[in-house]
């Protein structure tokens, strides 16, 4: 009935994890295509940091087929899926903490090399692989900032760089898991940029997984709502405000959202 | 503009060389020095120093660049010491073949043990590298063949030809000077590769570094087998400096004391595991001639180092010149 093979970038046919009794993933299939920014939305605790976790192959599913580019990748390990083509970026911040901004790019830069674990030339002299770093830092604003230890930068920019080691290796499907989390309004606006930028320019098929529903709306293609580690409902941005479901057990109405476990 | 990693990055600094080949100059002098003065007994103890030296600063790149804190180093002292001694005493006592076999065992050795260990983290890897080197040191124990629980003497030391008499307590002094400048370049040259980085990327985050593309576990295997291979080598050092080799070089206190170096002269630094050896060792001669509980200083001593100088001796420097390392980020 779909479109079949490489029309969609990721595709993820009836993938189930389970922690105990508690059905994390419970059956769900989805799809992103090329260019698309496909979100992810749902109450805490709906599953959509575990969903990540198996695209991104930190956490093996029970049953049901990811499949990247049209080829099944349920046994590949987390690092060859960067080599694929997928990339994902962490909720918490999770950034290289003794080095610096720039060496946290030019790390993630050295990840795409053939002979990114080489033990022969030293990194430090690797003036192409500094300036691919240094470009990647101006595009995103943080070149100024690029001598300074991660930890130094503010959370806002934190979140950027965040994103950008992501960028730099140069996916060609970006999994997001809550970008904006704990930013400000200024800082959201900002990220929200840098992603739309991504799709305009890059042609980069991203699933945002993101709390921050004014960004989800401005940037989705699609959304599918998550609930109880279930999707509820997939579809047009304009067609997930209208679903009663969805409203009944999301929008607009945070305070009833169903207690599922902790995140 | 000159493009490079950051000064305030605690990544690895390029080497200060005019120093360095001062400092193996002034050594190699000494060494000669101390030769004709007659002073051979306190140039063999600094070999012995040295050795350790070496063995600690292999402990190093795991423990402090790697950040994977094993318990069973002297395992790869103790296989090292033993290949030698037993190929001695089987009438092979060729050193190129010695020391070459220790390095090849004691790497093997740490492919088998890195492999099955890596796999755990925290607690668990200490846990199970401790294992392993407490089942080798009953292992070795058991072998009556070769000395058993009472130790294997050897006859005579390794035999490199080439004019190369070890039983010159100065030609061993240059051999130890030799073989620990060259782990300490490779060492080096490694930290400040790209596998050095992905090494250093593991410590402050593994799961990061996984996401980002690297393949952390065979990093680390890599880094793990590396290291048993140097301290496979000082091993083979030692055996050669005592005449002897007893399973207690392989008891779990041994890879205690290794560690105790490290901490001493600075955990993920070049050199740290040498000065810590150099320090504890000679503070253990010092102190053990006026008491026999010398371990009860050395605490205070370790006490106070891991309290006002958490880079160990080799922080020292910045400590005087009131600059303080790097900033341990902003909530630590």
């Amino acid at each position: 009935m779909s479109t079949q093979g490489p029309a969609a970038v990721l595709e993820i046919r009836k993938l189930v994890k389970s922690f105990g009794a508690l059905r994390a993933t419970d059956g769900v299939s989805l799809q992103v295509r090329p260019g698309e920014i496909h979100a992810l939305i749902g109450p805490n605790g709906a599953g959509k940091t575990t969903l990540v976790a198996q695209l991104s192959g930190q956490l093996r599913p029970d049953e049901g087929e990811i499949l990247f580019m049209g080829q099944v990748i349920n046994d590949v390990s987390a690092h060859a899926r960067v080599g694929l083509g997928m990339v994902r970026s962490f909720q918490i911040t999770r950034l290289f903490k003794s080095f610096s901004v720039v060496d946290n790019v030019a790390l993630a830069v050295q990840s795409l090399q053939p002979q990114r674990g080489s033990i022969w030339r030293s990194v430090a002299k690797d003036q192409a692989l500094y300036e691919t770093a240094m470009a990647l830092l101006k595009k995103v604003g943080l070149a100024e900032r690029a001598e300074q230890l991660a930890p130094a930068l503010s959370h806002g920019e934190q979140r950027v760089l965040e994103l950008s080691l992501a960028l730099a290796t140069e996916p060609k499907l970006l999994l997001l898991d809550e970008p904006m989390a704990g930013t400000g309004p200024e800082e959201s606006q900002r990220i929200v940029e840098m992603i739309d930028s991504l799709r305009r320019d890059k042609q980069m098929a991203v699933l945002l997984v993101e709390h921050d529903m004014d960004a989800v709306f401005r940037l989705a293609d699609r959304i599918s709502v998550l609930v109880n580690g279930a999707l509820i409902a997939s579809g047009s941005p304009e067609d997930i405000r209208k679903d009663p479901q969805v409203r009944a057990a999301y929008l607009g109405d945070e305070a009833v959202s169903p207690a599922g476990a902790p995140a | 503009m000159q493009l490079g990693p950051s000064p305030a990055s605690a990544l690895p600094k390029p080497a200060s060389w005019p120093v360095w080949l001062l400092l193996t100059l002034a050594a190699a002098a000494l060494g000669f020095w101390m030769h004709g003065a007659g002073l051979d007994y306190y140039l063999s103890m600094i070999s012995r120093m040295m050795i350790y030296g070496l063995a600690a600063c292999s402990l190093n790149l795991i423990l402090g660049y790697g950040g994977l804190v094993s318990f069973g180093h002297a395992a790869y002292l103790g296989i090292g010491a033993y290949t030698v001694g037993i190929l001695i005493t089987e009438g092979m006592p060729n050193g190129w073949l010695g020391f070459g076999l220790a390095m090849v065992v004691s790497a093997l050795l740490a492919l088998v043990i890195g492999a099955i260990s890596l796999r755990t983290k925290g607690v668990y890897f200490i846990m199970i590298t401790l294992a392993f080197a407490q089942m080798l040191f009953y292992l070795v124990n058991s072998v009556k063949a070769y000395g058993g629980d009472e130790g294997l003497n050897i006859k005579m030391r390794s035999d490199f030809g080439l004019g190369i008499v070890l039983k010159n307590n100065l030609h061993f002094f240059l051999l130890v000077l030799f073989c620990l400048v060259v782990c300490l370049a490779f060492m080096h040259m490694v930290m400040r590769s790209r596998m050095g980085r992905v090494v250093l990327a593991q410590r402050d985050d593994d799961i990061r570094t996984e996401a980002l593309g690297f393949a952390v576990y065979r990093y680390q295997l890599a880094l793990f087998v590396m290291a048993g291979a140097i301290g496979g080598l000082a091993g083979a050092l030692l055996v050669n400096q005592q005449n002897y080799v007893s399973p207690n070089l392989m008891h779990w206190t041994q890879s205690g004391v290794l560690m105790i170096m490290v901490i001493l002269g600075g955990v993920g630094t070049l050199a740290g595991g040498l000065w810590g050896a150099l320090l504890l060792l000679t503070l253990e001669d010092l102190i053990a001639e006026v008491t026999p509980h010398w371990q009860f200083y050395v605490g205070w001593v370790l006490l106070a180092v891991v309290l006002l100088a958490p880079k160990g001796l080799s922080g020292l420097p910045d400590l005087w010149r009131r600059k303080p390392t790097p900033p341990s980020g902003g909530d630590a």
